[in-house]
């Protein structure tokens, strides 16, 4: 069973004791609250929140307090003191300031064995704000929840309401222009164009963007002929930081494909007829890519790849199964 | 000329002139031509048997598979061995390695005229084609011909045989 469970279970199970304790006895239970230690923090501030804590302690649970005036920095002291006020728990802590941030600690030991029933800290940048910290606190404690969990409207500080500070990358539009080369399928045709629009999303070791692009044959007069649009979301890794640096990575996405084939038809065996005609087969499916390239120039906003791509078209034309293809661009990055 | 004949002179050249224009501009009236063709099926009756080749040109139209439909096809055949009856006036397919695939029906020989009906079986299909032919020679006739397949599909166009 791990530490984190085993605390969990004995703070219910303590708490669970104690109420019943309790209510068994129509008594409520004492628990000694000592001086908080402070740094950096006044004196008069310190104990202003040890008394708001007290008091919010009081209010989310059934529980007299006594107080005593010793400051602990460990349990066995506040155990032991806790001990001589005769309570069964002791609630102590610190208040320190930290540059710009005031950090709280509070702890609540069992009296008869020492232990740490709980260990709460929150941090806010505001005196003003040590009411709040005391009645998420003393929520926390009183109601054996994370203090994370105890937010709610009038509750939440200004440290918590601040956007989580990120690592930045870097996006862009990218085009690309290439050839393509089909592997099978693409109307049988030897050569086509590629092009490419991207978003391109670039941090230090990684990059991603969706793209959507065409590709057709090169010769625009031939009698076959082949229009494809794929539409992808692509993850690359890039190795170094440098003006030269490889990239690996591939993508998934949607494709169309268009596929016009000039055949010669024929009909009957004895007596025989022949006709020319375009024969075309179109389909949309899944295609994926993987994709090694050369990031160049990586050290500046506008950046070139150049990218190999092996793509394939997870759909039946003309009675086959799968179109491939070879890619190869040159991309620009703004 | 009299003022009587200078009007009938007129009336006789202006519908002379509706004869010819309305015979130029209404095209239908041609068809009229038909009425006075001489019996295409005159002459006699010509030695058909023989091996023959066909030959010819034509359209292909309403097919469920849209690849076959077509404005032109070429046609031809292989050499086609025919046995003539000159008593009953029918033709029918000699000695050939077809098998049961391709068969000759309902054939009709009126002198010069000369129409029989082919069906062959290609596949899961028939495909089957009505000739009209007129015998200019015993050794070539030309003609129009009809028919269906494969795919539903309905034919029309022009042949010569020869042989």
């Amino acid at each position: 069973m791990s530490t984190h469970v085993q605390g969990v279970l004995g703070t219910t199970l303590f708490l669970t004791a104690m109420m019943v304790s309790g209510s068994a006895f129509a008594q409520e239970p004492t628990w000694a609250i000592l001086d908080f230690g402070v740094r950096n923090v006044s004196a008069d501030d310190a104990a202003t929140f040890r008394d708001l804590l007290q008091t919010e302690i009081s209010q989310q649970r059934e529980v007299q307090f006594v107080r005593g005036d010793v400051v602990c920095a460990d349990k066995r002291c506040a155990a032991a003191e806790g001990a001589k006020l005769g309570a069964e728990a002791t609630v102590y802590g610190s208040i320190a300031g930290l540059g710009e941030k005031i950090i709280v600690n509070v702890e609540v030991v069992d009296t008869a064995d020492g232990s740490v029933v709980r260990s709460e800290r929150m941090g806010v940048t505001r005196v003003e704000e040590l009411d709040l910290v005391a009645a998420r606190l003393a929520k926390a404690i009183a109601t054996n929840q994370d203090v994370d969990d105890t937010a709610e409207l009038g509750l939440v500080t200004t440290d918590e309401s601040k956007i989580q500070t990120r690592r930045q990358g870097f996006g862009g539009v990218a085009l690309g222009v290439g050839a393509m080369t089909p592997v099978t399928g693409y109307a049988t045709v030897p050569l086509g164009v590629a092009i490419d629009a991207a978003y391109w999303y670039e941090a230090s070791k990684f990059a991603i963007g969706p793209r959507v692009g065409v590709r057709f044959q090169a010769d625009p007069d031939g009698e076959d002929h082949y229009l494809e649009i794929p539409m992808d979301l692509g993850a690359y890794f890039i190795f170094g930081l440098g003006d030269f640096a490889p990239f690996v990575g591939g993508g998934a996405g949607l494709r169309f494909i268009t596929d016009t084939r000039r055949s010669t038809i024929l009909t009957g065996s004895v007596i025989q007829t022949t006709h020319e005609t375009n024969l075309q087969d179109e389909s949309w499916g899944l295609g994926t890519y993987v994709r090694g390239g050369m990031l160049l120039f990586r050290t500046y906003t506008v950046r070139v790849s150049l990218t190999v791509d092996y793509n394939v078209a997870w759909m039946e034309l003309h009675d086959k199964f799968a179109q491939q293809s070879l890619t190869m661009m040159i991309n620009t990055h703004f | 000329m009299k003022r009587s004949t200078k009007i009938i002179a007129a009336v006789v050249a202006v519908m002379g002139a509706i004869s010819v224009l309305g015979c130029s501009i209404d095209t239908g009236l041609d068809g009229f031509d038909d009425l006075w063709d001489p019996d295409p099926c005159t002459g006699d009756s010509p030695d058909l048997n023989g091996v023959w080749e066909i030959s010819g040109s034509g359209k292909r139209f309403d097919c469920r598979e849209e690849f076959l439909n077509t404005d032109r096809f070429t046609l031809s055949s292989v050499e086609i061995p025919i046995v003539y009856d000159d008593a009953t006036g029918e033709i029918a397919l000699g000695q050939a390695s077809y098998g049961e695939s391709f068969e000759i029906r309902s054939s009709l020989v009126d002198r010069a005229c000369v129409e029989f009906t082919t069906v062959e079986v290609v596949g899961d299909q028939v495909i089957e084609y009505r000739w009209d032919g007129n015998a200019r020679s015993d050794r070539y006739i030309e003609g129009e011909f009809s028919g269906s397949g494969p795919a539903g599909c309905q034919i029309q166009g022009v042949f010569t045989m020869s042989r």
